[in-house]
């Protein structure tokens, strides 16, 4: 829309220009979603229809780093886990947050982490398992040797089947990229 | 007949060394297999502890990632002591954190494990923890070393880590491997077991079987001779009674002209004899009279024996029956200067009796009673109604019966001593017996209480309308 408000009136070069703006797609989404300012935690690929920055072979992927993920993230997760000694608060942002803001048409997300041990994750735990990528524990972010930046984490205690082999396989500790396939 | 006695005795004598073919041990062998098969059961599911088995993957896994983590860190080291550029030192302490994080794990793993005790492996941890601390001093001095300097430092305190890292890795894969193995001969060696006590389980199954099998083929042909046996023996007796009949029928007919004879010569209906003669023609009267009562009594007891005595029942009062025989007997009673009393004056229920037989019992041991006393005694009828049968007592005050004859005296051809027997004269024996079996064929029963010099009470019953119809009609037909 404001694409068509700042071009020039005549009417068939508008429509050539913004039919070359949408294939391009890339400063509709880039508007959506701001480039990164601080260190890149969390880099999304694959079948996203958000992006906001290339990798070195010029594929677009959404690189989002801790202000970003703040301000769409927000949720608050109390739970025990079976790497911690006590219930501990997470906060971060929700798989279906993120699954919302990146337009995400996927059937599986492979998750990534710095030592490159990877696991699928079926989108719907997104959609439906309150996955949450967390980026606070306790209130304080989490240094790598803590298991962060990133964790995946699921409601423990609210359900026993998140203690099943499955979640906690998919309860990725320091979690690098997401590629959603 | 010797002859299937014979094998019947020989079926019989075996028997009870097959029954101790011991259930008793069977039963404990099969106890102490099954509690031997249960604590192998046992014993093999908790060392196969799964929950064990996991934790030690995770051990063997958490060792081995640490180990590559920290290849990885010497290698991000060497780039960024080579280049110097601050993305390289960036990745290598990016590499130390993530080592430092696979260290965290392996601390976390807590579990049974004689591994977490091994001196040498407690020791490593200590100096990778001090390592680590010295690592960490240096690169907060970043600023004042500059990135190939710290790079340089980092890579001179971690380096003398490797060689422990990598022998602690292979140590553990070695006895996790070990302890695979010992677990799966452990394993092989309990199936074996099992496996042989299942066997033996199924030996003693089918030797109880077996067992079975042969002890109920010995019943089966002893049962077999017994009641092969038993049909001969009925037989026999039958043939018996059935020619004691015929004999008893025969011999009559001629004893009559005996009787009649004598008792013509005995009256001297055709003219007078001399004394003597006279007193023999007595004789062979009374002898031919007692002689008849014999044969009538071996004729009744062979037709009881034969199943061939047929009751036709009535209802009689036995206050009329009891004072009919007292009656009957009181001249007898008066010879023998004994007194007779009828006891019974209260109404008693009629009972359903042959009125023949009836009489046949009671005159047997009312004259059984008045033989055996002596002058001056008493003989008592009474009758009570007992329960849901009437007792018919005869009491006397006779000699008595020792108490070693008293079964004796049921029996056909027996007699008490004959020393007592001669003092009062002659009886044929038979009476007892035959009174016996005509009260069981009525569905009673008869027995003698009895002591010596006091006297004798004979005692029977008879139903009182108790017997069902259908076992009356059953005896009667019989």
């Amino acid at each position: 829309m404001s694409v068509r408000q700042d071009l020039p009136i005549h009417g068939f070069v508008a429509l050539a220009l913004l039919v070359i703006c949408l294939t391009a797609s890339d400063p509709s989404a880039a508007e959506t979603l701001p480039s990164p300012e601080g260190p890149v935690l969390l880099e999304v690929t694959g079948a996203i229809e958000v992006t906001n920055a290339h990798d070195d072979q010029g594929q677009p992927l959404a690189a989002l780093d801790l202000a970003l993920l703040e301000r769409f993230g927000g949720t608050r997760l109390e739970t025990e886990t079976p790497w911690t000694e006590n219930r501990v608060v997470f906060e971060g942002i929700a798989g279906a947050q993120l699954i919302k803001l990146l337009g995400v048409e996927a059937q599986t997300a492979v998750a990534v982490a710095l030592n490159d041990y990877r696991v699928d994750i079926p989108v719907s735990d997104f959609r439906e398992a309150d996955l949450l990528i967390a980026y606070r524990r306790d209130g304080d972010v989490m240094r790598v040797r803590d298991k962060g930046p990133l964790w995946i984490v699921f409601p423990f205690s609210e359900d026993s089947r998140y203690s099943s082999n499955d979640y906690l396989a998919r309860s990725v500790w320091q979690l690098r990229r997401l590629d959603f396939r | 007949m010797s002859d299937s006695l014979q094998e019947f005795d020989s079926a019989t004598a075996e028997l009870p060394f097959r029954r101790i073919a011991s259930p008793a041990v069977v039963a404990v062998l099969f106890g102490v297999a099954l509690l031997g098969l249960g604590l192998l059961l046992f014993h093999a599911l908790r060392d196969s502890d799964a929950e064990l088995r996991v934790h030690e993957e995770e051990l063997v896994y958490a060792i081995h990632e640490m180990e590559r983590e920290f290849g990885r860190l010497i290698i991000a080291g060497l780039n960024a002591e080579s280049h110097g550029a601050v993305a390289d030192l960036e990745d290598m302490t990016l590499r130390l954190e993530i080592f430092v994080s696979r260290v965290k794990v392996l601390r976390s793993l807590h579990f049974e494990h004689s591994f977490f005790h091994q001196p040498a492996y407690l020791a490593l941890l200590q100096e990778v923890d001090r390592i680590v601390r010295r690592a960490d001093t240096v690169v907060a001095q970043l600023p004042q070393l500059g990135t190939e300097e710290v790079a340089h430092r980092v890579l001179a305190i971690l380096m003398p880590l490797s060689p422990s890292l990598r022998e602690i890795a292979l140590e553990t894969t070695r006895v996790h491997k070990q302890r695979w193995i010992d677990h799966q001969a452990h394993t092989q060696q309990h199936l074996v077991t099992i496996v042989l006590l299942f066997a033996v389980f199924m030996v003693i199954v089918f030797s109880c079987v077996f067992l079975f099998w042969v002890q109920n083929r010995r019943l089966r042909h002893s049962h077999a001779v017994l009641s092969r046996l038993s049909k001969d023996l009925v037989q026999a007796n039958q043939t018996k009674s059935r020619f004691l009949a015929n004999m008893s029928h025969e011999l009559r007919t001629p004893l009559n002209a005996v009787l009649g004879f004598s008792e013509i010569m005995r009256d001297q209906h055709l003219g007078p004899l001399s004394e003597r003669y006279r007193s023999y023609a007595e004789d062979i009267h009374c002898s031919a009279q007692h002689l008849l009562e014999l044969i009538n009594d071996v004729l009744d007891l062979s037709k009881l024996e034969a199943e061939r005595r047929e009751l036709d029942l009535a209802y009689l009062s036995i206050h009329e029956e009891l004072s009919y025989i007292a009656r009957l007997m009181a001249g007898e009673a008066r010879d023998r200067g004994v007194e007779l009393v009828c006891g019974p004056k209260a109404v008693l229920p009629p009972v359903q009796a042959d009125r023949l037989a009836l009489r046949q019992i009671l005159l047997n041991l009312v004259s059984n009673a008045l033989k055996f006393s002596e002058a001056g005694g008493r003989v008592e009828l009474l009758a009570v109604a007992d329960g849901d049968s009437l007792r018919v007592s005869i009491v006397d005050q006779g000699i008595g019966i020792d108490a070693a004859d008293l079964d004796r005296v049921l029996e056909p051809f027996e007699q008490a001593r004959a020393s007592a027997q001669r003092a009062v004269g002659k009886g044929t024996g038979l009476g007892l017996p035959l009174s016996k079996g005509l009260v069981e064929l009525h569905g009673g029963r008869l027995w003698i209480e009895s002591s010596r010099e006091v006297g004798t009470t004979v005692s029977f019953t008879l139903p009182l309308q108790a017997q069902p119809p259908e076992v009356l009609d059953e005896r009667l037909s019989a």
